[in-house]
């Protein structure tokens, strides 16, 4: 499918769909009122939202007085930086003081955190305007964002499919012009995923590039925090934000916060696009294969050189992954797992009982193959600036089909290897398939390399209109739109 | 081939009540199929002993429990 001949249609001058650094700019400059901005997205969640449930919670009130104090620092020439007056949104497991954060659950349901989370503070001190916190599949243990306490967000794409998940509502929010910005969470793909299936940007960033302070975990050793947005000039605006050292957060690095805009525009020329054979390509649909190589080719006529790389077999990463993951997500819920199991949604249940029966001999193992994965993933990086795959090997599901979690054919696998080595990695829009659903490609990096990742990412943006297609604006009663 | 106990739905349930987790009989019955299959696999990693040294020739590369340590 070439872009632009499909039954999308293309973005309006309303701010909706505008890029959040170009918001940021023209609020500086007068040519637009946050407040205004604001109240326009709290429209159009209000009307589309009981539909596309990107929204556990909203906060209108909140939005709009932050939006009035916004529009006066920025009259008074008191600018905080690029996103002063961007209204955003985080996934509910990010704590926000004086705001329920339920992390998709009926356990957390009234928790109303009494602080920030790390990142939420960052937003805060930005300027940053809070619409609301996005549906998330329970406890980020899944990847369909089908939540049985918050209801099934739905693909803005096409009604009938998730959006993917764990951050499934801050994807479709983004997607549907409910936001310009998201904050979401990675643990085995749940950033990546959902912007794959829902045509936006996300970026995992290295482990212990942004802090996890206040954000609820999954799998301590695997979980992320990363930037979603429309294009990758927004996701890096974000990440610059987001980045930095944090001494109430053990895993976070101590490093200095970087300018990631800074190469953004340098290209590609002379780049090494690492291509790992094994295992990656195998089991592709037929669209999403065509749609990587042809974002190759893209790469290639832009100037970067494709070598093969090995970073071994995918299944053993795929299985470390899974035991690492249950294991830890089983020790961190076994408290409410004794005592309330009735709770849970039946599947994410299921899920924790996993990891219950794993052992610790198991886990240890999980661990050494991990490190072997993350050796292997480095030694790939003496070959290559970076790596180049596809982020999903299908497009999104219809609601209702559960993806498997068999290591030869999990939704997730290509990803995974990622989180394990703990390098960041990017998935970017890169076509639809025959039924109009998008495709992402990943760029994975060095570890502390997100320049790198997103000066690729960018390039290929630059070349490509994937990222301007917008889906179908839905009818109240219309039989193809999200409003049906 | 191992030695060690392959998964069955009583054993599931041991280690449960062993670890203090609510399980009925229909409950673990419906789990054994994943959790097998996710020890089996798991059980197969068979990690090198020290860099450039091979796994022990008798590891496991069937379906088994890996269940060292466990309570049983």
């Amino acid at each position: 499918v070439k872009a632009g001949t499909g039954a999308e249609s293309r973005s309006s001058d309303s701010s909706v769909f505008a890029s959040a650094v170009e918001l940021g700019r023209r609020m500086a400059e007068g040519e637009l009122s946050p407040v205004e901005v604001a109240r326009e997205h709290l429209d159009r969640i209000a009307r589309l939202d009981p539909a596309l449930r990107c929204y556990i919670t909203v906060t209108p009130e909140r939005a709009l007085e932050r939006a009035r104090a916004a529009e006066k620092d920025l009259r008074a020439g008191r600018r905080r930086g690029p996103l002063h007056g961007v209204p955003f949104g985080l996934k509910d497991l990010v704590d926000t003081a004086g705001v329920r954060t339920t992390a998709g659950s009926r356990i957390l349901a009234d928790r109303v955190p009494a602080r920030d989370a790390a990142v939420a503070e960052r937003l805060e001190a930005a300027g940053g305007v809070l619409l609301g916190k996005h549906n998330l599949h329970e406890f980020a243990y899944g990847t369909t964002n089908a939540n049985p306490h918050y209801g099934q967000c739905l693909n803005p794409w096409s009604p009938g499919h998730v959006p993917g998940g764990s951050s499934g509502g801050s994807a479709a929010a983004l997607a549907a012009g409910l936001c310009a910005l998201a904050v979401g969470t990675d643990t085995g793909g749940s950033i990546r995923i959902p912007v794959a299936a829902c045509g936006v940007v996300g970026l995992k960033p290295t482990l212990g590039r942004v802090s996890r302070r206040g954000v609820f975990p999954l799998a301590w050793s695997l979980d992320h925090v990363g930037p979603m947005a429309r294009t990758v000039t927004d996701a890096a605006a974000l990440l610059g934000l987001l980045a930095g050292g944090d001494p109430e957060d053990p895993w976070c690095a101590a490093r200095p916060t970087e300018d990631f805009g800074r190469d953004l525009e340098a290209g590609v020329e002379g780049l090494r696009l690492g291509t790992p054979r094994r295992g990656f390509g195998a089991g592709l649909e037929p669209d999403v294969e065509r749609a990587v190589e042809e974002a190759l080719a893209v790469l290639e006529r832009l100037g970067a050189r494709r070598v093969d790389v090995e970073i071994g077999p995918l299944e053993p990463a795929y299985t470390a992954f899974h035991g690492i993951l249950a294991s830890e997500a089983a020790a961190l819920h076994g408290p409410w797992l004794r005592t309330r199991p009735e709770d849970y949604g039946e599947a994410v249940r299921q899920a924790l009982e996993h990891g219950v029966f794993v052992s610790g001999a198991d886990y240890v193992n999980a661990r050494r193959t991990q490190a072997r994965v993350r050796e292997a993933v480095a030694a790939a990086f003496g070959r290559a600036d970076v790596l180049v795959t596809p982020a999903l090997p299908r497009t999104a599901p219809p609601v209702g089909e559960s993806p498997s979690r068999e290591p030869a054919v999990a939704w997730n696998r290509l990803l995974v290897p990622f989180n394990l080595a703990g390098v960041p990695a990017i998935a970017v829009p890169c076509g639809r398939d025959r039924r109009g659903l998008p495709i992402g490609l990943q760029i994975a990096g060095r570890a502390f390399d997100e320049s790198t990742v997103l000066r690729v990412a960018r390039a290929y943006e630059r070349a490509t209109q994937w990222h301007r297609l917008r889906p179908p604006e839905p009818g109240p009663l219309g039989p193809g739109g999200f409003g049906a | 081939v191992s030695d060690e106990p392959e998964v069955d739905v009583d054993r599931l349930l041991s280690w449960a009540r062993a670890q203090g987790l609510p399980l009925a009989r229909e409950r673990a019955a419906a789990l054994l199929p994943a959790v097998s299959s996710l020890l089996g696999r798991l059980a197969g990693l068979a990690p090198e002993l020290s860099p450039g040294m091979a796994p022990p020739p008798e590891a496991p590369s069937v379906p088994v429990s890996g269940a060292s340590g466990r309570a049983s």
